[in-house]
Parts: structure tokens; C-alpha cells; sequence
């Protein structure tokens, strides 16, 4: 009688010690899984944040982690199109492929920008649902943390009031982030922009920063030479004062074109990771509101 | 009138579910484009031009192929997938496979005709490779690239670390090419002759097999064929032999070794084995059969540079290829059996240079698959324009020394590539 007691306890708390195993597509997620999902669940994430989040290089390395994983949290709205679908489809986990019910995207929920109104390749390389680059809104993080949170408290029922308790804390947290950067960014209100690639309407929006073009003549095509004439031009006409790029773009282009047209060329982050001292996406605003403060002022806020 | 009333409303009833029937149904005529499968096609035109016997010539405009690839999930179990290669000599199927991705126990299986899962080159549509011309080995050894009907089934295995088993079995070795050889596929006597019996009947020659004046697909054995295999008493190749010892069966491992998120290195080792690879035509062997092994080894190696990829990459490689296959060898009066293990070795590598510029080269040596064992050898170099994802326009130079065959030939092959609609070649790299 005793061992099966012994046998009965064991199970239990085996159970109670159960972790999900979460493979998140960016470190993004990846740091709120881990503020929501604490001592609950295994995180990892398969990009560094360091590359272009629609070109991380693919290594089979990947393969085991989405074979072993429970849920797979995803940027969606075709952010990772050219190299997450492709990899969930080989791993061996139906559970996980796209459209399977434990990929998880994280935009639901979230006001789609730049969901464009003619869908042909001659417009670039399109996302048919919008804009997928909400990461680096300041104003996305809270819709983001609750699809996490939702997805946790569906994969382990008994823990949901534990991922409860956690988002609290981290919603506290955010509420208190937004009106500091609001503050601190009032400054970029209204101020024109040039952007390298359509990525950062999100940040644009809640700063209230104006774009009025971008370095690529469409999404993900090259820059001509004759484009970046014409975009010179209308740069002076907008009173262009900043040129945003990330750590992923070459930086020449817009250092060049940022000195021809007496501006500042100013490189902000794509994503959690993308420089060693961005460790979570809570830092991840804070930077690159300094970072577009410094291009602009010149000094630090 | 009680009648007339409970008719007029009968018919107003009626015609309510018939408003409400001709919405939902137009309703579900709109919605009915998400049953459809995707659909891309890809176009591939070459000036190809080179220097054999002495005096520069070519074709002109070559389209290679217009890649037509139809592909869908079936239900939640398999995926299908048809691939047609549409030319100037008429259409052919290149793939047409189902594929069971979600098999218990890290299963996958793949049935129906397609690119065998060996070697590192052999999975690769032509388009895709970074240079024009196909790899010489593969030709060489194995008449072009595998397209095989068979079947296969894929293990991952439990671990932490990336590692792949596939074992196969197909209906026969047998390959394909649409990249024409400078040597005018004279390296055997039995091509010459097939060639010949091409001319003869106006087939036209396209890589490794010919199309027909009604754009049928020939291959060296139907046209041995048509000519009542007068011409030639070499042995001809064994198809739709449906015994078990009459199959090919083989396998294939891949592993990869990461040196940190920049660095990474793929290896994989292939085989292939068919007993009754052919038959000899002699009536004095009676029946005798020839076998054949295929094996080959591969090693690439990627750099990525995590924040530059897109600017800057590094891949470079090496994939060996062997053939242990039996001839029939006449010494007088004496006929034999004789096998040969022939091996050949192919290096590349390509460098982005920018998101526009790729440049890259090739190098291969390799034994001729004959009785004299005379060193081929190849290289060249090759650059590319990629206009954008969708399109690329590349120039290859390569010379072709292939000593008893041909000596010395220049090629330059001018490439066209676009894409219209679905494509993607998986997690291929």
C-alpha cells in the first residue's frame, strides 16, 4: 500500500512539475514567454535578433528543437514566411505546423497597419495581411503578452492561475513603460522620416513620426540609383530629418544619403537581441527611443 | 382563398430559402479559392555557347524548361505535390509525389516519382542550383540527376542533435538531364548509336533523353528499341522488372554541426543498389544480369553572418560520387563479366557579395565510367545578378577536358531565371 502511494505522490508531482516547451521564432516573444511562462515553461528562441526577420539563415539545427517543442510562438502576418513554415513542416510535429493548433500568432488582436489594397508582385515583396513588423510598436506589447499568456493557460490548464499572476506583474510593467516613452518621445512628434524598409510604421505611429519614403523603391527590392534621386528630392521638400534603419540593413546607403541631404541616418533595432545590451523587449523600446532621440537631438533622453 | 393564402405564403417561404440559398451558395462560390493548391511556374532560357571541334557555336535561346509545380496539403496527413517540366520538345513530369510528414515515431514517408533523396545536389531543381550547368558526376555516373519513382521513408532521430536516416527503394536507377554536354554524349558506343537512330526517326536530343516528333520522351533504351535492337548487342537496362531483386533500394544519412549561430557544416552519405541493373543481349550468357552501386559522400559548409546574411554568405562544398558497375567485356571470343568502381569529385562554392551579386566557382574530377578509366575534368566560374528574389540573369564560363572524348572545350552559358507565383524549395540549403 505504501509504494503505491509512494508510486501515486511521484506521479503527481511529476505532473505538477510538468514545463511546457516553447520555441518562440524571435527573442521578442521569446522574453515574454519567459516573464509570463516563469519556472513553467522552456524557452528558446531560433533567431538571435540579430538578422533580417525575414531571412534568418536556416540551419537543420532547428529541426529537433520544433520536434521536441509544445507550442511555437510565431510573429505571424508572413513576418517569418521564408524560413519558419518550411522548417515546422519538416520537424515531425504536426501540432506545430502553421495553421496546426499550437502555432501560435502573436498579432491577433493587435491594428494591422499597411494592409495593402492591391496585392501584385510589381508592389515588392508584399504581406497580404499587413505590416508584420509590430514588434517594435510600444503599443503592440500588451496584445502580444495575451496571446502568450492565452496559449499557456490552454496548454497547462493547471497552471493557468500561476501564468495569471505573472501577466499582471508584467502588464504592470507595461502600462508603466507607454507613458514614459510617450513622454520622453513627444519630442518626434510630427518629425519626417525616411525609412529603409517598410518596418517601422509601428514605431512611427505611436511616436507619431511621418514617412515619407523609403530607401527600398518597393519591399525587399533593391535600391536603384535613380530611385534614391528622387527620394533625395522629395526629402528635402518633406524637411527630412531622420533616416531610420536597423541592424540588419546596409548601413551605407543611408549614411550616404542622410549626409546628401543634411540629416541624421540613425540605426534602431529590429529586435530583442539585435545589439548585446537589448536583453528584453521592455529594453528593447527604451533603446530604440534613445536612439531616435539621439539622431534628433543629439543628446540622450 | 384559405388555400390561395397558405400558398402565398408557402411561396414566400420558398422563395426566402431560395434568396437564402443563392447567398450562402454564392457565398461559398467565393470562398472556394482556399481548396485550391498553389501554383507557381518558373521559367529557365540559356544562350549556351561553346567551342567544341574547333569553331564557336550555339542554339541560340534554349528554354531549358518552364517549371510548372502544383502542390497542396491533401488533408491533415499527406501533402501532394506535381511538378511539370514544359519545353520546346513538348511536357514532361519531372515529380509527383504524396509525401506523410507527420508519421508516428519521427516518420515521414514519401511515395511516387521524385527527386531521389540522394547526394547533396540531386534534390535540387536545376533553377535552384547557384551555378547553370548540372554537376558532370552525376551525368557521368548516373545519366543525369535522379528522378526516380519509388519510395521513401525518413527517421529523425530523438535527439537533440540533427541527425536523418532515409531508406528507399525505387523502380530503377535511372537519370535525367536537360543540361547539354559539349561532348555530344559520345562517351558510349550505345549513345552513338542512339543518336543516330534519333536523327534517323527526327527525335530531337534534350540532356539525356530525346523527344519524339509527337513530343513523346524517349530514352536511349526505347530507341535501341525502335531500331528492334539490331544495332547494338550491349546490354540494355532492366525496366519494369516488378521482382524484389529487380528494385533499387537504398539510403542516405544526414547530420549537421554547428560552430556557433554564424558557422554550420552538413554531412551526408548516400547509396543506391540494383542487382539487375541490366541484361546482357547475348544469347550465349542466357539472361545474365549486371548490378550496379551508386555511393557518394557530401560535406558544405555556410557562413552566415547573422546581421549581414543578406549582404554577405559563404557556401562552399564537396560531394563525391562512385559507381561500382558492372559491363560485359568480349575479349575474342570470350564474353565477361567485368565491374568497375569509378569515382568522381565535385567542389564548389559561392559568395554573395552583395544582396544583387553572387559569384562563385566549380571544379570536378572524375573517372570516365568505361573500361579506360580516362580523368575527366571540369571548372569554371560563374557570376549572378539577382534582379530580385524572383528573377536572376547569370554568366557561367566553364571548360570541359574530357581526354578521349573531347579536348579543351570553352563554354559560356548566358541564364535567365523568373518566378511567378508559389515557389519555395522547403528548408533546402
Amino acid at each position: 500500500m505504501k509504494s503505491w502511494i509512494f508510486i501515486f505522490c511521484a506521479a503527481a508531482a511529476l505532473w505538477a512539475d510538468k514545463r511546457i516547451e516553447v520555441v518562440a521564432s524571435v527573442p521578442d516573444l521569446a522574453d515574454m514567454a519567459r516573464q509570463i511562462g516563469g519556472d513553467a515553461v522552456n524557452v528558446i528562441s531560433l533567431a538571435s535578433g540579430r538578422e533580417d526577420l525575414h531571412a534568418v539563415p536556416v540551419r537543420p539545427g532547428f529541426l529537433p528543437k520544433l520536434n521536441k517543442t509544445d507550442i511555437l510562438l510565431s510573429l505571424g502576418l508572413d513576418a517569418e514566411h521564408a524560413w519558419l513554415p518550411a522548417l515546422a513542416d519538416e520537424a515531425r510535429n504536426a501540432k506545430i505546423r502553421e495553421g496546426g493548433s499550437c502555432w501560435v500568432n502573436c498579432y491577433q488582436g493587435i491594428e494591422v497597419l499597411g494592409v495593402p489594397e492591391k496585392l501584385d508582385r510589381s508592389e515588392g515583396e508584399q504581406h497580404p495581411q499587413g505590416n508584420p513588423h509590430y514588434n517594435i510598436g510600444p503599443q503592440c506589447g500588451m496584445v502580444m503578452a495575451i496571446n502568450i499568456e492565452k496559449a499557456f493557460s490552454n496548454a497547462l490548464p493547471t497552471r493557468k492561475d500561476y501564468f495569471a499572476n505573472n501577466m499582471q506583474v508584467y502588464i504592470k510593467s507595461l502600462d508603466s513603460l507607454l507613458p514614459v516613452l510617450k513622454e520622453q518621445g513627444k519630442s518626434l512628434d510630427g518629425v519626417a522620416i525616411i525609412e529603409y524598409h517598410p518596418d517601422v510604421a509601428y514605431l512611427s505611429a505611436f511616436y507619431g513620426m511621418k514617412t515619407i519614403g523609403s530607401i527600398e523603391p518597393e519591399a525587399g527590392v533593391s535600391p536603384t540609383a535613380l530611385h534614391l534621386k528622387k527620394l533625395k528630392q522629395t526629402a528635402k521638400e518633406a524637411n527630412v530629418r531622420l533616416i531610420v534603419y536597423n541592424q540588419s540593413q546596409n548601413p551605407r546607403v543611408p549614411i550616404k544619403l542622410a549626409a546628401e541631404i543634411g540629416c541624421k541616418a540613425v540605426a534602431i533595432a529590429n529586435a530583442v537581441g539585435a545589439q548585446p545590451q537589448i536583453t528584453t523587449w521592455i529594453g528593447l523600446q527604451q533603446y530604440n527611443l534613445r536612439q531616435l532621440i539621439l539622431g534628433l537631438t543629439g543628446a540622450e533622453k | 382563398m384559405i388555400m390561395n393564402s397558405s400558398r402565398f405564403v408557402i411561396c414566400i417561404l420558398l422563395m426566402f430559402l431560395l434568396l437564402y440559398e443563392l447567398s450562402s451558395g454564392a457565398e461559398s462560390a467565393a470562398s472556394r479559392g482556399w481548396q485550391n493548391p498553389d501554383i507557381g511556374l518558373t521559367l529557365d532560357g540559356v544562350i549556351d555557347v561553346h567551342d567544341a571541334e574547333g569553331s564557336w557555336k550555339s542554339q541560340g535561346i534554349t528554354l531549358r524548361g518552364a517549371e510548372l509545380i502544383v502542390s497542396a496539403n491533401i488533408d491533415p496527413y499527406a501533402f501532394l505535390l506535381g511538378n511539370v517540366l514544359i519545353s520546346e520538345g513538348g511536357a514532361e513530369l519531372h515529380e509527383a509525389f504524396a509525401e506523410f510528414p507527420f508519421l508516428p515515431f519521427n516518420l515521414k514517408a514519401k511515395a511516387g516519382l521524385m527527386l531521389a533523396n540522394f547526394g547533396h545536389w540531386n534534390r535540387f531543381h536545376v533553377h535552384a542550383m547557384p551555378f547553370t550547368s548540372e554537376p558532370r558526376i552525376y551525368r557521368e555516373y548516373a545519366d543525369g540527376l535522379l528522378a526516380l519513382k519509388g519510395i521513401e521513408l525518413s527517421w529523425m532521430m530523438p535527439f537533440d542533435h540533427y541527425i536523418e536516416i532515409t531508406l528507399s527503394a525505387y523502380n530503377r536507377i535511372q537519370g535525367h538531364s536537360h543540361d547539354v554536354d559539349p561532348s555530344c554524349g559520345s562517351t558510349s558506343v550505345t549513345s552513338k548509336t542512339a543518336d543516330q537512330i534519333a536523327e534517323e526517326i527526327g527525335a530531337e536530343k534534350h540532356g539525356t533523353h530525346w523527344h519524339g516528333s509527337d513530343g513523346e520522351i524517349l530514352y536511349e533504351e526505347d530507341l535501341l528499341a525502335l531500331a528492334e535492337e539490331e544495332t547494338s548487342t550491349e546490354p540494355v537496362y532492366i525496366s519494369g522488372n516488378c521482382r524484389p531483386e529487380g528494385f533499387a533500394y537504398g539510403g542516405r544519412i544526414t547530420t549537421t554541426f554547428e560552430m556557433g549561430p554564424q558557422f554550420s557544416i552538413d554531412i551526408g552519405a548516400s547509396g543506391i543498389y540494383q542487382n539487375e541493373y541490366k541484361r546482357t543481349q547475348k544469347t550465349e550468357l542466357n539472361g545474365l544480369t549486371y548490378s550496379k552501386i551508386l555511393y557518394g559522400a557530401d560535406i558544405t559548409v555556410f557562413w552566415h553572418p547573422l546581421t549581414s546574411n543578406k549582404y554577405h554568405n559563404l557556401q562552399a562544398g564537396a560531394e563525391m560520387l562512385g559507381s561500382y558497375e558492372g559491363f560485359e567485356r568480349s575479349a575474342g571470343n570470350l564474353v565477361y563479366e567485368d565491374y568497375y568502381n569509378r569515382i568522381g569529385l565535385f567542389s564548389w562554392f559561392a559568395w554573395r557579395q552583395s544582396q544583387l551579386w553572387q559569384i562563385g566557382a566549380f571544379g570536378e574530377f572524375f573517372q570516365s565510367n568505361d573500361y579506360f578509366r580516362n580523368q575527366k575534368k571540369r571548372y569554371g566560374g560563374f557570376a549572378t545578378l539577382n534582379i530580385t528574389h524572383y528573377q536572376y540573369v547569370r554568366l557561367e564560363y566553364s571548360r570541359y577536358e574530357y581526354p578521349g572524348v573531347i579536348d579543351g572545350v570553352n563554354r559560356l552559358m548566358l541564364q535567365y531565371d523568373a518566378t511567378i507565383g508559389y515557389h519555395t524549395h522547403g528548408r533546402q540549403r
